[in-house]
């Protein structure tokens, strides 16, 4: 059987790369409901920082409004979105510029 | 001063849970309440299902296609844990886990009902929503009982 022979299509090379050159990072919100140690405990269990980090990461969340807690693929960058919303928190996630 | 927490962690490394029969029910009812209202359109389960891409809105709506309803069946699971486990004196540490997550969710809804801020001032005795005040601190307190105790389970 004769092998198809890949063709470059401008197009999509440039989208992909876009995709693979710009990582995604998943920023937590402030919001006035989640409670301080709620969100130190959340960001713990869910990424498995130590405690000194995800209380940083959490008091930039309340001081600056939010915080960058993750910086990788689409597909986990999903994956760790869901399981923060799973666990009440706002988080949301855009392309690195 | 504090009150007391319900929690405490057993030589067993489960957790033992000392409450009174009617925050009990509560716990048994506040669940199937919650089910309920996901069940439904109510604006406030808004801070339940937030959105995972904002500006974006052809990656918004994949995202929810595929992952609202697996946020729900979770949501949904946890409820019924807590609703089946809330007479247990002991219980393990993932249910006590189940238990934050469940009372957090509540709280969000309540909050969102309640339009809470961070520089909300004291209730008042006459506040309209005096009971639903309440009930949004007492939960608050459950969670952070319940995240002191599960805190301790982590390494740091």
């Amino acid at each position: 059987m004769p092998v198809a022979t890949p063709v470059r299509d401008s197009e999509v090379v440039s989208d992909t790369s876009t995709d693979i050159d710009r990582p995604w990072v998943v920023l937590v919100w402030n919001d006035p409901i989640n409670l301080m140690s709620y969100v130190t405990y959340v960001l713990q269990k869910v990424f498995g920082f130590a405690r000194e980090k995800a209380e940083i990461l959490m008091l930039d969340v309340h001081q600056k409004g939010r915080a960058a807690v993750f910086t990788g693929a689409r597909e986990k960058a999903e994956m760790n979105v869901f399981r923060l919303h799973e666990h009440g928190l706002w988080a949301t996630m855009q392309q690195d510029d | 001063m504090r009150p007391r927490s319900p929690f405490k962690i057993t030589a067993d490394g489960t957790v033992k849970v000392t409450l009174a029969a009617w925050k009990r029910q509560l716990l048994t009812d506040l669940p199937q309440q919650l089910q309920e209202l996901m069940s439904s359109n109510s604006p406030s389960n808004q801070r339940l299902f937030p959105a995972a891409y904002v500006g974006d809105e052809e990656r918004e709506e994949e995202y929810q296609r595929y992952m609202r309803e697996e946020l729900l069946a979770s949501r949904m699971a946890a409820a019924t844990i807590l609703c089946e486990s809330a007479k247990k004196t002991q219980i393990t540490t993932d249910e006590l886990a189940t238990w934050v997550n469940v009372c957090n969710s509540i709280r969000l809804v309540l909050g969102t009902q309640l339009d809470v801020s961070e520089d909300d001032d004291p209730i008042e005795p006459d506040d309209p929503n005096l009971q639903t005040h309440q009930l949004y601190w007492w939960l608050g307190f459950m969670v952070e009982c319940g995240v002191q105790t599960l805190s301790k389970g982590f390494t740091t």
